[in-house]
Parts: structure tokens; sequence; C-alpha cells
């Protein structure tokens, strides 16, 4: 491919992220256009890329992600997934992934897990923090611009956000499949060891996940808030930390921050397919 | 005196939207207008309630509301008045409830209706209303779990013998697959089916 890739950003009724998702993913690189709902699914495949972003598609009605799943334009989205193209699912995002079968697709179509409320000692329901995420796994359509080992902090917001399945042996399966991309840790990558660090009680500190070919990822966090070296904190933890306290003048705030890793992972993957994982 | 089990019903008695959106994507997105004619939804909480003086938590209620000729009687009286006083269950400006002793699944249909109920497998919702019910002085509430009860209402009345009517439960219900039912993600809920002869079918234990 020459030339920037074109991106849509899906707008669900209920989603509240599109906006900045679009932002952040030109800024990585691409074309980016919002495509609604009920526009007609073929038209989709005018697109290199797919993100489906944070918010409440269908207002979380039955269950987050349930009603958006069984949407047409979803139908044309796993088509073209099997045509190879990249999606990214944020949030609410990952949410519908999960829904719709597509993530983490060990068995094709078939939904392998959930997203339950979040797990918390001495509280509940909805919560925002800002997480370190640990890449283990490179050349995704969420890590193409990252390697193993390294850590990008990015904020979550959610009550839907820990990954569990009922199927035995399935967790252990996507670890060793590679399938497991981003883990919560610590600043150093050191284990999460509970929460705070994992922020929603995830099995195993899982943060993101892929399926078998790696061109569809599932993230709870938040890529978007942190596209900017002006998003990260100052009291942040870590290189990305240091960084923003020693940011001085306006070009260096409006520098890219960890987050547009992510999306900078998308469009590389959307231009070049995938590097080998 | 022993915890009671009691069943409080709770539905809007404004339109409901999360129904009707439910409705729309089983018939328009889902395949399913010729078999789906009408949906409605409830919360079904499923409630163990003492009235005893006696109760470990801060309690509601005095004299009158123990005051009955059995346990199930002043249990409800006790529910009764915790519903009422602190509006966690239910808004009397849009909502409707009912008390009972039973279960859950019991629940009256009609001959083209299905019910349909669903709870997180982990209990946590009714774990949450427990411990904000004792902040609010209402120990007398020693545990909850708390169902999504769906009813179906049927394209046709189905027959006992008819072979198709477990294929469309799961259709309706178990999202198993993006080509699945709706109601309930098995990785983390369960779901049982009320057949209108009254039938219990565990759809996802």
């Amino acid at each position: 491919m020459s030339g920037r890739p074109r991106i849509a950003v899906l707008r669900f009724p209920g989603v509240n992220c599109e906006d900045e998702t679009r932002r952040a993913v030109l800024a990585a690189g691409a074309d980016c256009e919002l495509f609604r709902w009920n526009e007609l699914p073929e038209m989709l495949g005018r697109f290199d890329g797919y993100v489906l972003p944070g918010g409440f598609s269908y207002q979380d009605r039955v269950r987050a992600g349930a009603i958006a799943a069984k949407d047409h334009i979803v139908g044309r989205i796993c088509e073209e997934v099997a045509a190879g193209k990249p999606v990214l699912g944020i949030c609410n995002g990952a949410q519908v992934l999960l829904e719709a079968g597509l993530v983490p697709g060990v068995e094709s179509g078939r939904v392998q897990m959930g997203l339950a409320t979040n797990v918390m000692p001495g509280r509940d329901g909805y919560h925002t923090y800002w997480t370190h995420l640990s890449v283990r796994v490179g050349g995704t359509s969420a890590t193409g611009a990252l390697e193993r080992g390294d850590v990008v902090p990015i904020p979550v917001a959610h009550a839907e956000g820990r990954f569990v399945t009922a199927e035995e042996g399935l967790i252990e399966h996507l670890f060793e499949s590679g399938q497991i991309v981003m883990t919560y840790s610590g600043p150093g990558g050191e284990p999460a060891a509970g929460f705070p660090r994992n922020p929603n009680g995830s099995t195993r500190d899982i943060a993101a996940v892929s399926n078998p070919e790696g061109n569809v990822v599932a993230m709870m966090p938040h890529p978007e808030r942190s596209a900017w070296l002006f998003q990260v904190p100052e009291s942040l933890e870590g290189d990305w930390g240091a960084r923003r306290r020693d940011a001085r003048g306006e070009d260096a705030l409006l520098g890219p921050g960890p987050g547009a890793l992510v999306l900078e992972s998308l469009v590389r993957y959307c231009m070049e397919g995938t590097r080998g994982r | 005196m022993a915890a009671e089990t009691l069943i409080l019903t709770v539905s809007l008695k404004i339109p409901d939207n999360e129904a009707r959106s439910a409705l729309e994507a089983l018939q328009a997105k889902m395949g399913l207008a010729d078999s789906v004619r009408d949906l409605a939804r409830e919360d079904v909480w499923e409630l163990r309630v003492t009235s005893d003086e006696d109760a470990s938590g801060p309690q509601i209620g005095g004299d009158e509301e123990r005051a009955a000729n059995t346990s199930d009687e002043s249990a409800v009286r006790v529910l009764k008045r915790i519903v009422e006083t602190t509006n966690l269950f239910a808004n009397p400006n849009k909502h409707r409830y009912s008390l009972a002793v039973g279960t859950a699944s019991q629940v009256e249909l009609e001959p083209d209706q299905m019910a349909v109920l669903v709870s997180d497998r982990e209990g946590s919702e009714g774990e949450s209303m427990v411990a904000s019910l004792r902040g609010l002085n209402a120990g007398q509430v020693v545990g909850a779990r708390r169902w999504v009860r769906w009813r179906v209402t049927l394209g046709s009345p189905p027959a006992r013998e008819d072979a198709t009517l477990a294929s469309l439960l799961r259709k309706i219900a178990v999202a198993d697959a993006r080509d699945g039912g709706l109601f309930c993600n098995p990785h983390i809920e369960q779901a049982t089916a009320v057949l209108p002869w009254g039938d219990e079918k565990v759809l996802v234990r």
C-alpha cells in the first residue's frame, strides 16, 4: 500500500469516544472517518482497517456490547477480518468483539469469553485509573509498533472489564498461542500483583486479547486518551511520567504519548500486515 | 426466627426502552421476527429476609412489621417497608413491584409465552445490594440474587412435542456465537427458561 491507509471508526448509538479516537488515528498517520451503524454495511469494504471505540453502545442494554454485536455492520466486519484486515476494539469496542466471537476466535464465530463486572477490594462499579500495560506479543494490530517487554501507560474507564471464560484450559491456550497481547503490570513491567495495578480483577492480569491471526485485538484501556504527551499526568510513575515532567513547550507536549504507539500499530498493520509475532 | 426467601418483582410502568431494544435486536438483527412477537422485562430479586430482632445488621421497621401471624407474613411486611423506604429496588415514579413467597422461576405465562431468567454467575449484584442495604439500616436482608426475567411472546403457542422449541430457545437466549442468542453470555451469566406449561429448562448452568 502506498499513501495513508483509510480507517473507519464505527459509531453505534451510545458510543462516546469516537471523535477523539478519530483524531488520534489521524495523528497516527491514517485517513479516518466515522462510520454510522445504519450506513450500508457494504460501504465498509473501502476501508483498510477499523476501530470500535469506547462508550456505551445501545446504552449497554441487555449487556455491554451484546446488541451491537448483532448489528449488520459487525457482520460485515467479520467478513473483512476473514480477509485479513485489522480491527481494534477499545473498551466497549472490546466488549462488542468478544460478544461477536471475533476475539479470541480460537473456534471461529463462537463466543468464548466475557467481560465481567470489575472485582475490586472494598468497592464495586465503574472505575477509572491509569494502568501500565506490559506488551507480551508484538506484531499484532495493536502492538506492531511495540516490542515484547515494552511498558505503555494507558488509562482504563469501565465497570465491566474483567476478562473471564467458562472454557477450561482456554486461558492457558491463549497465553501459549500468543493471543494475550498485553497484561496489566507495574511501571517497570513487574507483575501487577492485584489491585490497583490490575484495576478490575482480570484473569491473570489480561488487558488485551487478539484472535489467532493477530489482526483483531480487544483491549480495555483507552489508547486515544494517552495519544499525546500532554494527556499523561505528571505524577505518573515510570518512563512516560518522567518524559511528561521533562517536557517543555507546546511542541513537546503535543508530541506522541504512549497510546499513540497502539494506534500507529493499527496504521502499520494496514500498510504492512503482520511482521511476525 | 429463620430467614425467609421472598421474591420481589420490579417492572417499569413507563415504556421499557431496554426491552424495546432487545426486541428490535431479536426481530431485525437476528431474523426472529416470525418467532418472537413481543418482549417484556422484569427484575426479579430473590431475597433472604429475616424479621428477627436479633438480625446481625441494623434494621428498618419495628414491632409493627414484626407483628404477624407467620414468619412469611412478617418477612413480607419487613421487606415492603425496606423497598418503600430505601428506593434501591424501585422508584415509585416509574416502577411497580410485587412481593411473594416462592422462587424466581414461578411465573404465570400465557400459552404463547416463555420466560428466560438470566443472572450473573457470581452473584456479585446480590452481594452489592446486601451491602448497600446494610448501609441504609436494612440489615434484615441477609442474602440477595438478581435475575432479569425476559417474558417472550412467541409467534404462535408452542406444542410440548415441538422438536424445534429447544433450538429456538437457544437461538433467543444463549449468546454462544454471533449468530446465537442474545440474553445470556454463558461465560459470565446463567440462564433458565420456563415453558408455557410450567416446565423449567436450564439453558446455561
